[in-house]
């Protein structure tokens, strides 16, 4: 059924005109691949060249495009995929607006070579800057290839905001492995100068016989594409979810509550065939969950939604990775749904009953400030220098000076608090197991524990990136741990810095990496899951800072996870040694993201409040 | 229920009852006792739910019954009542103790005991017995290695394991591994065996100490659970626990059998070494560096907190090596070890370090095998 290429009608173009979609390398891949999947390609092999804004090639075996369609697949709005506003709601492609194509061509050298099936020899046309500066005969198997380079020659100010090289090829390979789930009878393969990043074979679809559900491929077919991406014992780890309902169907392949993440990297939303963001999905998936996740950890799940074209906007961004549904409570009711109903044998983890609530003095609620009077923490009399604590002898303890045995937090919770701390050391309290109140000269100190032992991690992890590499604890018996594709291409481009960190890993190929060694401060962790947060955290932190001081972002990641969370009790020598040690810092009043670690109550200020002036 | 009993048991039952109650707990009744007078005597359990302790203990009943008073407060009255005989009576829903031939009496609300959590019937699949003594080294020689942290259930309790003429404890939280043996013929217990946890283990050590008679120990593997009974005087104290899901990692694996660097010295030099070096060790990490010389161990740290170093007397004719250790694990490792010669089997500062007694151990059918990790020194090639 394809059409040939014809310009939109000007007002149809005015309605779906999007203008600015080409605005990294990364978006040139996306609609070159989404071009070869509306062609009906089965196989599909990109290739790159240094990088993505240097240069790469899709080749596809798709329906090819007429010799005589080449120069008008590059104007502006043509397209062979609609030809009125009213087909968006039959639309069966990706791309629909036809401004793909000349939107690359007007930022790069682009050539497009291609043959339908019918026709006897291929041919191809060059454009540079939006100008065709070549075109004839040459020869090719059926199908097209679409080759970018200097992507942005001729635009130097955005070639400057571009992310770095590496960020966005891991992105390119999350883009594959994305669409590789949504068109499981597709293979797909990826070199990168030469050397092959990813190759998945296309699978013969079970579904694809028409009389099964509109010749669309289904769980099994996705089961299988999962173990080609992740590896067959993660893939055989996952959970079946489906549902129907007012003609949308939901298929999902759900995460154990073990394999949650700290970042929504790991879910992956495909809808109508299309992989896109979406914050209703994500939040139907958690919702599924339930209690089966503590907060701020979320599943990795791969949905498939499929619903009825007239009832889905995708004309709403201008990377089309954004949808509107028209009925988007109907669609979270399914979605979570039926994601709850396969979660619905799992049993939640014994809930902790956390913090001190529960047992508050039955006078509680009758402390009440009186209105209009209740003065504030007066954080400007926040000093730089580390404020004393008051020591035995009733003089400031200077910053280097730690009491025995108090060094770092105390590796046995359940040492006995006498030890190490000397009788006559102030006592340290710990409120809501959130804060840890201290004594000082004048005053008290409130701590966020969170915040402190993230500054002091941070600044140890600096410390091993920059100097002495950390010492690594060896495993008896080393963790295999199945990372994604873009983790795993991650650990390898870290490498070093992890090595400094007191890691010792050794990558078995993707998707594997096996665990000799941990950061000899971090026993206590599962390290599978600490590493892949980890390295969510830095794919993260690269994709939104364009200035990447790798060892920075890697240290700032380590500590914000590594660190002890609001909720984790501390004994009386682990809060001394926290307090110790942030203030041996060279910045104790703030977390590396710049968040106060401390507030000083200043006793003059309670004095006031006790009418005692 | 109605009962007479001596001072001494009853505070003797209520105290090791009291072992399995939870500190914190969500449900009123778990932090209660379980009285029941029976015909053969007074019955004392608590509970976590995990691990449940129940002791018999003698006395004169009168009329049977049962009640449940909060665990805390009972045995704290419990304790301190004078010694000598005492009765405990129910009367309108207060449990109440009188006590000194007229000199006083405490009462205490209950809670209604039908609500207690059902002590579960263990059908033993299997059963042995082995002697409170040694039962008790095993522990102590294999507990301390297991895992506290929740990531891996599995590794937070002791594996018994049977086979080969004797019966194994083994216990690892992947960073040291501890394996106690024991000869003797415990049909009833598998090779794969099953994993006992350590917060069991620990009620049951206790009562090891107490018996006076073998310890009957008997597993239901395909309901989870397993209990231990012993004769302690005139008690019976039974310890009933839920078993730890497996499988327990295949540790036999990565015992080295063929570690080529031998090096042996006195443990209590090597303790005291450790102990003073470690005093400068990061808290944490607790690293200290062995270095081994010809006939020499040497073992220093050094990190802000300041820097020492001791020298010991070793038997070591390997090529010079430098290792480092968490020193926690370290000094673990040396305490269970009951001779006063150690040996180290090593290969690279890297991989798995065997540690065992030098000669026999004091008791002659016993084994004793540990592992220790190294830690990567910051200045170590790889
Ligand atoms: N790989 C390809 N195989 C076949 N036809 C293609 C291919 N790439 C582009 N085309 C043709 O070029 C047209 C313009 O592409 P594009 O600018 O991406 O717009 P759109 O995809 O929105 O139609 C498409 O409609 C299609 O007909
Ligand atoms: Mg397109």
């Amino acid at each position: 059924m394809t059409r040939s290429i014809r310009r939109l009608a000007p007002e149809t173009a005015s309605r779906i005109a999007a203008g600015e979609v080409i605005e990294r390398p990364l978006s040139a891949l996306k609609e070159i691949l989404e071009n070869a999947l509306d062609a009906g390609a089965r196989s599909i092999a990109v290739q790159v060249e240094r990088s993505l804004d240097h240069a790469f090639q899709v080749a596809d075996d798709g329906t090819g495009i007429a010799a005589g369609d080449l120069e008008l697949a590059l104007e502006r709005h043509a397209t062979s995929k609609i030809a009125t506003l009213e087909d968006l709601d039959r639309l069966g492609s990706l791309g629909f607006r036809g401004e793909a194509l000349p939107s690359i061509a007007a930022v790069s050298r682009l050539r497009i070579t291609s043959r339908r099936r019918e026709a006897d020899g291929a041919s191809f046309v060059l454009v540079e800057g939006g100008r065709a500066v070549e075109r004839g005969a040459s020869a090719r198997a059926p199908g097209t290839t679409v080759e970018v380079a200097d992507l942005f020659f001729n635009t130097p100010a955005r070639r400057k905001f571009l992310h770095s090289p590496a960020g966005e090829l891991r992105a390119a390979l999350r883009l594959l492995e994305c669409y590789a789930l949504a068109y499981p009878e597709v293979g797909f393969r990826m070199t990168v100068d030469g050397r092959e990043r990813l190759s998945w074979p296309a699978l013969p679809v079970s579904g694809l016989a028409p009389e099964d559900h509109g010749g669309a491929p289904g769980l099994h077919d996705y089961r299988e594409r999962a173990s080609a991406l992740w590896g067959a014992r993660h893939a055989a780890q996952l959970l079946d979810a489906l549902g129907e309902r007012d003609g949308m169907r939901i298929e999902a392949l759900l995460g154990l509550p073990e394999h949650a993440r700290a970042t929504r990297e790991g879910q992956v939303f495909i809808v109508n065939r299309r992989w896109i963001q979406s914050p209703p999905l994500s939040q139907a998936l958690r919702r599924a969950y339930g209690n089966l996740l503590p907060g701020g950890r979320f599943p990795a799940s791969t949905l498939w939604l499929t619903v009825p074209p007239a009832r889905l906007d995708v004309n709403v961004h201008p990377t089309k990775r954004e949808v509107r549904f028209a009925d988007e409570s109907a669609v979270f009711t399914l979605v979570a749904g039926a994601c709850a109903k396969s979660l619905a044998h799992i049993h939640p983890p014994l809930t902790v009953v956390r913090g001190g609530a529960a047992t508050e003095p039955r006078w509680a609620d009758r402390v009440q400030e009186r209105a209009g009077e209740q003065p504030y923490l007066r954080l400007g009399s926040l000093r730089p220098e580390p404020p004393g604590l008051a020591s035995p002898g009733g003089g400031p303890a200077g910053p280097g000076v730690s009491s025995p045995g108090a060094g770092i937090l105390a590796g046995d919770r359940s040492e006995p608090e006498a030890a190490g701390a000397g009788p006559r050391e102030p006592e340290l309290w710990q409120l809501h197991r959130t804060y840890i109140l201290a004594p000082v000269r004048g005053g008290l100190v409130i701590v966020d524990q969170h915040a402190a032992h993230e500054r002091i991690l941070y600044e140890d992890a600096r410390a091993r990136l920059e100097g002495a590499r950390g010492s690594a604890q060896q495993l008896l018996f080393p963790a295999v741990i199945d990372l994604s594709r873009s983790q795993f291409d991650l650990v390898l481009e870290l490498g070093q810095w992890l090595n400094q960190l007191g890691w010792d890993l050794a990558p078995l190929g993707p998707p594997s990496v096996v665990i000799h060694g941990v950061p000899s401060d971090l026993t206590r962790e599962n390290p599978g899951r600490f590493l892949q947060d980890l390295l969510d955290e830095v794919s993260e932190s690269t994709a939104r800072e364009s200035d990447t001081d790798v060892a920075e972002i890697v240290a700032r990641s380590y500590a914000c996870h590594a660190a002890i969370k609001a909720g984790d009790p501390l004994s009386q020598p682990e809060m001394r040694a926290l307090i110790d040690r942030l203030f041996a810092t060279s910045r104790p009043h703030g977390d590396p993201h710049g968040r106060v670690t401390y507030v000083r109550l200043d006793l003059d200020e309670l004095n006031k409040r006790f009418g005692r002036t | 229920m109605e009962l007479n009993i001596e001072q001494s048991d009853l505070a003797f039952a209520v105290g090791r009852a009291l072992g399995s109650v939870s500190t914190r707990s969500p449900l009123p009744l778990l932090s209660c006792i379980l009285l029941e007078a029976e015909k053969d005597g007074l019955r004392v359990t608590g509970t976590d739910l995990d691990v449940t302790t129940s002791v018999l203990a003698p006395c004169e009943v009168k009329s049977p019954g049962r009640a449940a008073v909060s665990a805390r407060h009972f045995h704290d009255v419990a304790r301190k009542i004078p010694r000598g005989p005492l009765s405990v009576a129910l009367k309108d829903q207060q449990c109440e103790v009188r006590y000194g031939r007229g000199k006083g009496w405490s009462r205490f609300p209950t809670q209604d005991p039908a609500d207690f959590p059902r002590t579960p019937e263990l059908k033993a699949e299997a059963s042995l017995k082995l002697d409170g003594d040694a039962l008790g080294r095993l522990v102590a020689r294999s507990a301390y290695a297991a895992s506290t942290e929740e990531t891996r259930p599995q590794l937070n309790g002791v594996l018994l394991q049977g086979g080969d003429g004797k019966i194994a404890f083994v216990s690892t939280d992947g960073h040291r591994l501890a394996r106690a043996t024991h000869q003797g013929t415990f049909a009833g217990l598998s090779k794969d065996g099953v994993i006992i946890p350590s917060r069991a283990l620990q009620a049951v050590s206790r009562g090891a100490e107490d018996a006076t008679g073998p310890v009957e120990i008997e597993i239901a593997a395909g309901k989870n659970q397993a209990g231990f009974a012993a004769q302690a005087g005139a008690y019976r104290i039974q310890i009933l626990t839920r078993l730890l899901e497996g499988p327990y990692p295949n540790y036999e694996q990565v015992i080295p059998r063929s570690n080529p660097k031998q090096l042996k010295c006195r443990r209590a030099d090597l303790m005291e070494a450790v102990d003073i070096v470690a005093s400068h060790a990061d808290n944490v990490t607790r690293q200290v560096r062995f270095s081994l010389r010809r006939g020499r161990l040497g073992v220093a740290s050094a990190t802000e907190l300041g820097a020492g170093e001791h020298q010991i007397e070793a038997s070591y004719d390997a090529d010079d090596m430098e290792i480092g250790y968490n020193a926690g694990y370290m000094l673990d490792i040396l305490r269970s070890i009951p001779t006063e010669e150690v040996a180290f089997h090593l290969n690279t500062a890297l991989s798995a370090g065997v540690v065992e007694p030098v000669g026999a151990l004091p008791q002659p059918d016993e084994e004793l095998l540990c592992l220790i990790m190294p830690l990567r020194l910051p200045d170590a090639v790889g």
